[in-house]
């Protein structure tokens, strides 16, 4: 029978923490122990009660670092002693230790600012309670395999039957906005306000905006509230206290009189919902708008919460039921309609429908940062890793003598991971700091505007990043130089050799390709945003000046006369050369709707813009005709004429060479006659393909009214047109802009992010340059004597040159190339997201290539400027 | 500065190594112990108190006898030194002086 053992693992717990001293005794004694109650008391006890002794012997007095102070302090006085070498080396080389510090602070601060900016985009509408639970319906319509209509609106009726159908659905809100701006009246001013929203009164349950004044359960519970923000109410009512207060709301459907039922607070940068006026969906519910359309106008954004643990996926794909359900009559062969779901986190980055409540955000813009971000991050350390290698040879003597005198490698490590953590832990609280107090100032400069996280865990997690990096790229240059032979160094002999000559060539060969494809990069979209930004809109835009119509009629007059005589009275002026009204202008939201059979051809709908323009909107705008003529006064019949731009014309299905002049459209019982084509022209945005535009004439109420000034004395004739639209309409404010300003503001966007990425592939060549720098140095001190040789046996500047060049020949081409193959895949592929773009150009791959060589070729002709001073006397003379 | 007190449990396991005599060790120590005091410590707390009884001088230890019950580790045997017998002595004439003066015990 063998004896029986005791357990084996808390020997080995024991030989961890114990010291052996203590560890012998203490370990027999409990095995002994442990023999004598197998007699008395079986085994398994004795195995239970041996791992308690053996657990309860680690006490201070057995640990291997007790009783050993002397040891601990002199381990204290060696980091202390390493510290102070560090600070003595940095002193001591302070070019290189600059250039490295310099780097590393510029490098942390630009991915420092990237991080931030995007982890604000990527975090919008996060401070809502239940963001991770409220997702948008939007509205999706195929129609022979193409998407007829994709909206972020959705039915009125949707949201509360979705609410009773589906159990999982426990809350719905719902917005709607009027395409254009309200008037808001305080009896003393008008105000113009953009985007007043009807919501639902759950509006304050789905989000979590501050109700700063009033009950957030009723305040718009009933018709005829308005829940204003701070600012607004202050703009109102002044200081004075907004609640119960009356505002007379007046727009394109209808007016009324509101109380005030609520202030909240002000807009949130970081929401989709930018709001500053909430009406009660009850007030639009008492205008007949959208009595008989319910099912069939898809102008509301409409937000639904779901239970835990619904599966959103499986919630879309049978939601669809009741629009098979409300919208039969809608859906035919070939038409099919659904719901998209949206979680409301991605709405700010991921959506692009027709009807977004803001321009949204764009995910690729971001990553495409990130990417850059973490480019800078690799080039600021191989920049690190060259430049510490470099100085290497600056320490070798100190490791030969630290290894005579007794330390192991083990003991060098930190010595060197010492100096790079400091350096990398300065680098980083400085550019930390460098962020905090510079984002004002850049938000003024880039007009980017985002807040810093105050994530305490994302700032230790970008500590974190910086420190793992700082760590694994000191790793080399510290194995490199704990490598050092004592022997050979303190001879005065610090060769590497042919050692690392495959990495660094790897690292070299990297930086280049980095550096090429940030440049390359930067020329094809400034590029790109150049061709945008030059390109024809298609339509006039100079000195044309755009007044938001008036929407109050005069009490002793009708709308239209009113207008008439505004408009005659203007054209009065000489400085005003001809005055039209418009439903949208370019840049401001067209209406979407669909237009129903074609000519005899009773066909299926067809999804459209429309713009109700008066007479003189074609000439106003300088519009060109393909065939036809604009609407004309003198025509009668020119009420029930549309014109199409071309898009449109492909749109319904026509030809290039169909003539349709005088071809007729029924659209729910109505007949059109075609009088006109238009040329195509960028109503919207550059970014987006021509929009399918149909203009009727509709002398109802305008949204805009256009007019072509001169620009002499434009004070003057401001002046003069406020004067005259008061007289005709006292109640509305005059309030314009400039056509040319509106597409400015958006090209100014793009022009921004351009700037931005050119910055930081400017910073990222300055970094490479230092790289190279650094490395070269590197290089010559590796090779003084090589060179010394080569002097004497004759070389003359241009050899020397050339020998130098030479170690970088095989990584630049390597790299260039491979920078080349990725920016011609990736360039074609972002250029093809834009309907209209250049092709690729030579220039996009040859300027970053120049660029490249002839930074190296200045960097070269540096250094063979100091190999040339060194002495081969001096060199050659040791050993 | 080395502390000279003896505690209540160090004085015991100082008396334990004086019955003992030649056979002091840990094993032992614990056995002696439980027998005359009911009270059976754990092996890490009785070295705890021989580390510090060795700081203090009171005992001193040498290592040998190593055996295969032990799985072939050595033992340390503990002996009482002049400077631990007398403070032992002291000890117990403080005591015998301190409880006389207690009226209630009738000793």
């Amino acid at each position: 029978m063998s004896a029986p053992i005791p357990p084996k693992w808390p020997f080995w717990i024991l030989s961890k923490v114990c010291s052996d001293r203590q560890l012998e005794i203490l370990y027999g004694d409990a095995i002994e122990i442990f023999q004598r109650r197998v007699m008395t008391k079986g085994v398994g006890k004795a195995r239970l009660l041996f791992i308690r002794d053996t657990l309860s012997s680690i006490k201070y007095f057995s640990l291997k670092w007790s009783g050993n102070q002397r040891s601990l302090a002199s381990t204290l006085a060696i980091y202390k002693n390493y510290l102070k070498l560090t600070l003595r080396s940095f002193s001591k080389n302070r070019l290189a230790t600059n250039i490295n510090f310099f780097g590393l602070v510029v490098g942390f601060f630009a991915a420092l600012l990237i991080a931030q900016y995007a982890i604000y985009e990527m975090n919008y509408d996060h401070f809502h309670e239940d963001y991770d639970r409220t997702y948008r319906v939007s509205f999706k319509r195929v129609q022979n395999n193409q998407i007829a209509f994709h909206g972020a609106t959705t039915f009125l009726p949707v949201g509360p039957t979705l609410l009773e159908e589906f159990p999982e659905v426990y809350n719905q809100s719902r917005f709607y906005y009027p395409f254009a701006h309200g008037v808001f009246n305080d009896r003393e001013k008008a105000h113009h306000i953009e985007k007043p929203v009807f919501v639902d009164e759950t509006f304050f349950e789905v989000f979590s905006f501050k109700l700063l004044e009033g009950d957030s359960e009723s305040a718009l519970a009933q018709p005829n509230s308005v829940v204003l923000s701070e600012t607004l109410a202050k703009k109102f009512f002044g200081s004075k206290d907004a609640l119960g207060r009356q505002l007379r709301f007046s727009f394109e459907d209808g007016a009324a009189e509101l109380i005030v039922t609520g202030v909240m607070q002000n807009r949130r940068s970081d929401s989709h919902l930018q709001l500053d006026v909430l009406m009660s969906m009850k007030t639009l519910r008492q205008w007949p708008t959208f009595k008989s359309s319910e099912w069939s106008l898809p102008f509301f954004h409409t937000y639904i919460q779901l239970k835990d643990g619904t599966n959103p996926q499986v919630f879309e794909n049978k939601s669809g039921v009741i629009l098979e359900k409300f919208r039969k009559e809608n859906i035919g062969d070939g038409i099919s309609e659904s719901f998209i779901l949206q979680p409301l986190q991605d709405i700010h980055l991921d959506s692009h429908l027709t009807f977004e409540l803001e321009e949204n955000g764009n995910r690729q813009a971001i990553n495409f940062l990130i990417l850059i971000a973490i480019l800078i991050l690799v080039i600021v350390y191989l920049n690190f890793i060259n430049l510490t290698t470099a100085l290497s040879s600056l320490h070798a003597k100190e490791v030969g003598i630290r290894k005579v005198m007794g330390s192991h490698r083990k003991q060098l490590i930190p010595r060197f991971l010492i100096e790079a953590l400091v350096m990398n832990v300065i680098a980083f609280l400085i550019a930390s700091v460098a962020v905090v107090l510079s984002l004002d100032y850049i938000t003024a400069l880039t007009g980017i505007y985002f807040e810093l996280t105050t994530d305490l865990s994302l700032w230790s997690m970008f500590f974190g990043v910086v420190m793992l990096g700082a760590v694994i790229s000191t790793l080399y240059p510290t194995i490199v130089l704990t490598a050092y032979e004592p022997i050979t160094v303190l001879r005065g002999k610090f060769s590497l050799g042919d050692k690392g000559s495959l990495l660094r060539r790897i690292l070299i060969s990297t930086q280049f390709a980095i550096t090429v494809a940030m440049i390359g990069g930067m020329i094809l979209i400034s590029q790109q945003t150049d061709f945008l930004l030059t390109k024809d809109l298609g339509f006039k835009s100079e000195q044309l000046l755009v007044i938001s119509a008036p929407q109050e009629v005069s009490e002793n007059g009708d709308y239209l006369s009113s207008l008439r005589s505004f408009e005659n009275g203007a054209l009065n002026r000489a400085s005003i050369h001809s005055f039209t009204s418009s439903s949208s202008v370019p840049g401001k939201v067209l209406s979407s709707g669909t237009i129903g059979g074609v000519g005899d051809k009773n066909e299926e709908e067809v999804s459209l813009y429309f713009n109700s323009v008066s007479y003189g909107y074609f000439e106003t705008y300088g519009l060109t005709f393909l065939s036809g003529r604009p609407f004309s006064r003198s025509v009668l019949s020119d009420q029930q004429g549309i014109i199409l731009n071309h898009a449109a014309l492909q749109s319904l299905g026509y030809g290039e060479n169909d003539n349709v002049i005088g071809e007729k459209i029924i659209d729910r019982g109505t007949e059109f006659e075609i009088i006109g084509i238009v040329n195509n022209y960028h109503h919207s945005s550059l970014k987006t393909s021509y929009e399918p535009i149909i203009f009727v004439l509709r002398p109802a109420r305008p949204l805009y009214l256009s007019l072509n000034v001169s620009t002499s004395n434009l004070e003057i004739t401001l002046e003069e047109l406020a004067r005259e639209m008061k007289l005709h309409f006292p109640a509305d404010p005059f309030e314009y802009f400039f056509l040319d300003q509106v597409f400015d503001q958006e090209f100014k966007a793009e022009l921004r992010y351009g700037d931005l990425l050119k910055g930081f592939s400017f910073l990222a060549v300055i970094l490479a340059a230092l790289g190279l720098f650094g490395l070269s140095s590197f290089l010559i001190t590796q090779r003084t004597k090589e060179i010394g040789i080569r002097k004497v046996l004759g070389a003359t500047p241009a050899n020397l040159f050339s020998f130098l060049s030479s170690f970088f020949l095989v990584p630049m081409v390597s790299g260039g190339f491979l920078a080349c193959a990725g920016l011609y895949y990736f360039g074609s592929i972002w250029l093809r997201s834009f309907p209209f773009r250049i092709e690729l150009q030579w220039l996009v791959f040859l300027a970053p290539l120049a660029t490249v060589l002839l930074m190296t070729g200045i960097t070269m002709v540096v250094q063979t400027i100091k190999a040339q001073r060194i002495l081969p006397a001096e060199t050659l003379k040791n050993e | 500065m080395k502390s000279t007190n003896l505690g209540a449990f160090e004085e015991i396991v100082l008396m334990v190594i004086g019955i003992l005599g030649q056979n002091a060790y840990g094993v032992t120590i614990i056995e002696e112990l439980e027998k005359q005091t009911k009270h059976r410590p754990s092996v890490g707390s009785l070295h705890a108190a021989l580390h510090r009884l060795e700081n203090k001088g009171f005992v001193e230890s040498k290592e040998s006898g190593a055996t295969a019950e032990r799985g072939g580790r050595r033992k340390r045997y503990y002996k009482i030194t002049a400077t631990g017998k007398s403070t032992l002595v002291k000890a117990h004439e403080l005591r015998d002086v301190l409880i006389k003066l207690i009226p209630d015990l009738g000793i």
